[in-house]
């Protein structure tokens, strides 16, 4: 199974979205990252064949994806990142419906509901309509409703949006049961959802792939290059002008700073190991903010 | 007892090799995932009608509940052809209400994203849910045609076609609405065809439709609907691609 992405190019008026982006993706958990506007809801839903691109294509196994048309979408799992639904629906009646778009045998579906809700924590709630649902819930039925034709490609756009700890963890173990020999894509802001699960990062910044490889290769790229140091207050504010800042800790005996440099920063700032959101900040040149 | 000597001496004649557990295993869960894939869509295509069936709006069933029985109570009283339009073309519009909110329906509620990527196209939603309309009102219209034909001794042919001109013109509005405009809330939606109704309702005392030119006008109506279903189908790519770009 492969899905090779060839000189990918999308623009909104004046605006590339996706710029000359080729990637070649096999069987594995794929973890798409970079800050917002980068492109990566417009890569997906060009994998997803709802937008189509000016310039280069997308292949499954050899053919383009706009040419197998049903028989692509057959193997495809999407879960937008604006989920809407029926407010009228239960959460059986929009599984139920859904399965019958993906052209679903009814027996089969009636089981791989009842498998996907007991899976997601939703099966006491299967009658309730999806309006009275959490956010949360609601984002485990758009998770549901994904993998309902057990699709060999799985798109996932902000997946953990809503999700209290423990469901992400649930959702986390999830996603590694289900994509074995099967291509899964997730875009998400938290970076530690992807540094568990996926098996490699794609890094887009405006809308071109900055880099592509696993987490420790990502990570190595910067070793030496992450430092904490113990400032003084006064201090700590002139650093947050002149370096990309991981964290920043009060204390009673100063400010702890976890700061990304190619350089020591301060005299006394000790290399730290890396992890793949300070690689991520490396990468990007951004700031930590609440996205992450 | 079964006599299994002819069977051994045949499968003899191909020596299947020795393999390892792994191998034989990997060969198992081929054969099942090919069995599953051969039962996964079986019956799809009659689960698929039932569930756009069932996704219209009840609304839509009680509408052409009490259209239907209003029809039927009012043209007993019908002295003439004249009488038979005007109630068609009071009733029918109120019949058609709900094509476009149902058209509009994936839209409205930003479920269009998520069905856009099964295996029924957006196309074949709509046609259907079209189909599945549209015969629901031909079916309250010629029923309600055929009582009138019989009880009050017009021509059911001429009873048809009046019926159908209102019915064909909401269609092909609701289409040229729906290709044409971009509604996105809910109420703008019911407004929209509540004009449309009204505006139509409105059209019951002209006085075209009231004479014998009502064949040319049917005529003109079937053209018109047909346009509007040949726009639709033309322009649903691009109709299609301008909905999810709208939501970037």
């Amino acid at each position: 199974m492969r899905l090779n992405i060839k000189n990918l190019t999308k623009r909104y008026k004046d605006k590339v979205a996706v710029d000359d982006l080729s990637v070649s993706l096999q069987s594995g958990v794929y973890g798409l990252l970079g800050p917002n506007g980068a492109g990566k809801t417009t890569l997906m839903r060009m994998i997803c064949d709802l937008s189509r691109p000016d310039e280069g294509g997308i292949f499954y196994n050899g053919q383009p994806i706009r040419k197998l048309g049903e028989e692509y979408r057959k193997v495809l799992g999407y879960l937008p990142q604006n989920f809407g639904y029926y407010p009228s629906f239960t959460v059986r009646r929009y599984m139920e419906y859904l399965a019958s778009l993906k052209g679903l045998n009814p027996n089969f579906s009636k089981r791989k509901i009842d498998e996907l809700l007991e899976t997601v924590g939703l099966a006491e709630y299967s009658q309730e309509k999806i309006s009275s649902l959490s956010g949360g819930m609601r984002q485990r039925l758009g998770i549901a409703q994904s993998m309902l034709n057990e699709p060999d490609i799985l798109i996932l756009d902000e997946p953990t949006v809503g999700l209290d700890p423990s469901e992400r963890v649930r959702f986390r173990n999830l996603i590694s049961t289900f994509s074995q020999d099967k291509i899964t894509i997730l875009s998400t802001h938290i970076v530690s959802d992807v540094s568990y699960i996926a098996d490699e990062i794609l890094l887009v910044q405006q809308g071109k792939l900055r880099y592509q490889g696993n987490v420790q290769q990502i990570t190595s790229g910067v070793r030496n290059k992450v430092w904490e140091a113990l400032v003084e207050n006064q201090q700590a504010d002139v650093a947050k002008e002149q370096f990309v800042i991981s964290n920043i800790h009060h204390t009673t005996r100063g400010t702890v700073m976890r700061i990304i440099s190619d350089s020591c920063p301060f005299p006394g700032a000790k290399v730290v190991e890396p992890t793949l959101e300070d690689a991520y900040l490396y990468y990007t040149g951004e700031e930590s903010g609440e996205q992450l | 007892m079964k006599q299994n000597k002819p069977h051994q001496k045949f499968t003899s004649m191909f020596p299947v090799p020795e393999t390892d557990a792994e191998k034989k295993q990997a060969i198992i869960d081929k054969a099942k995932k090919l069995l599953t894939l051969n039962t996964k869509y079986t019956g799809a295509q009659l689960n698929f009608v039932k569930y756009q069936l069932l996704s219209i709006s009840k609304i839509f069933w009680v509408l052409q509940f009490f259209c239907f029985v209003y029809l039927l109570l009012n043209s007993s009283s019908a002295k003439g052809m004249d009488d038979i339009q005007i109630l068609f073309l009071t009733i029918v519009p109120i019949m058609t209400f709900y094509i476009l909110p149902e058209m509009l329906k994936s839209r409205i509620y930003h479920t269009s994203e998520t069905e856009a990527v099964c295996f029924y196209s957006p196309e074949k939603v709509i046609a259907t849910k079209m189909v599945l309309i549209s015969l629901s009102n031909i079916s309250v219209i010629s029923v309600a045609s055929l009582i009138c034909g019989f009880n009050l001794q017009f021509n059911i042919g001429e009873l048809l076609c009046r019926g159908f001109i209102p019915f064909n013109i909401s269609a092909a509005l609701s289409m040229i609405v729906f290709n044409f405009f971009r509604i996105k809330s809910s109420y703008a939606m019911l407004s929209v065809s509540t004009v449309l109704t009204v505006a139509l309702i409105q059209l019951r005392y002209t006085t075209i439709l009231l004479t014998d030119a009502w064949f040319a006008v049917f005529i003109v109506s079937l053209l018109f609907v047909t346009l509007a279903v040949t726009i639709t189908k033309t322009r649903f790519g691009r109709i299609r691609e301008v909905y999810y770009e709208a939501e970037y």
